[in-house]
């Protein structure tokens, strides 16, 4: 049942980061990946969200498990931090990886506490 | 349209694969490492580089099939969230040193692997292509990736 509602969250977390990510990148041109940026860090406040309202119920199986694992990506963190650094944009690049590190555990600490 | 389904599809199987690894007890007294998530981050990432390096050249790549492993499966099963989650986690239970390694640790692996994913997608080219020179096969590698910015900018 568990891998049931997993999957389904990763069928639409892909999907809407797919779409989203798009979108994003659309609407704001240039080097740094805003796209994988904003995603990464609204997935890691909401994830503290769901921690602290639906911990241990099938919701969070399905929002944190599902969901949210397939909204945010590392993968893909990675190998645009990656190609900065290729395309000689290191300033950039570090900062990318920094501020998303930075910014993903204080959304995560902002999301869990908010609505404890 | 029909990359949807390749998205969600990848994603369906990234997810579950994912969940699946997570709950494998790697060490016995794991405690509150976050082993799992991180060799599942680090893995993904080499995929993730070999594959849209070398993509265009390993045989006929469908756009839709690219975009259901990379996006669909890769970025499903590597997750950046659960990660924020560890170091969070480590850092409540005190353990602040071992928080900022994951994270430092997992950054630097990570660029690191997606640089070997890349050379190995280089390998890979020179080997399709036979008998290339490193510059030749460097130079299809940039020319794979400018390709790819003009498609999605095409598609954008």
């Amino acid at each position: 049942m568990a891998y049931v509602l997993v999957g389904l969250g990763g069928a639409l977390g892909s999907v809407v980061r797919y779409s989203l990510g798009k979108f994003i990148s659309r609407k704001l041109k240039g080097k740094f990946p805003y796209g994988t940026f904003i995603i990464n860090i609204t997935g890691a406040f909401l994830l503290g969200a769901v921690s602290s309202v639906a911990a241990g119920t099938n919701w969070y199986v399905f929002l944190a498990e599902g969901f949210l694992g397939a909204y945010t990506t590392f993968s893909t963190f990675m190998y645009e931090g990656f190609n900065l650094f290729l395309d000689k944009e290191k300033l950039n690049a570090i900062t990318y990886i920094i501020i998303s590190l930075i910014l993903g555990l204080l959304g995560f600490e902002l999301g869990n506490r908010i609505f404890y | 349209m029909k990359k949807y389904w390749f998205i969600a599809l990848g994603g369906v199987l990234g997810a579950i694969s994912r969940y699946y690894i997570k709950n494998i007890h790697i060490l016995p007294n794991r405690g509150s490492l976050p082993i799992n998530t991180f060799i599942i981050n680090i893995t993904g990432s080499f995929i993730l580089a070999l594959l849209l390096t070398a993509a265009s050249e390993i045989l006929n790549f469908d756009e839709n099939i690219k975009l259901g492993i990379g996006t669909g499966f890769l970025g499903a099963f590597t997750t950046f969230s659960s990660m924020c989650k560890d170091a969070a986690l480590l850092i409540h239970s005190g353990n602040f040193i071992t928080a900022f390694s994951y994270l430092f640790l997992s950054a630097i692996i990570g660029i690191f692997t997606s640089y070997l994913g890349y050379i190995t997608g280089i390998t890979v080219i020179g080997v399709n292509s036979k008998k290339l020179s490193r510059e030749a096969m460097e130079e299809i590698a940039v020319s794979s990736f400018e390709e790819r910015k003009v498609f999605d900018e095409l598609n954008n």
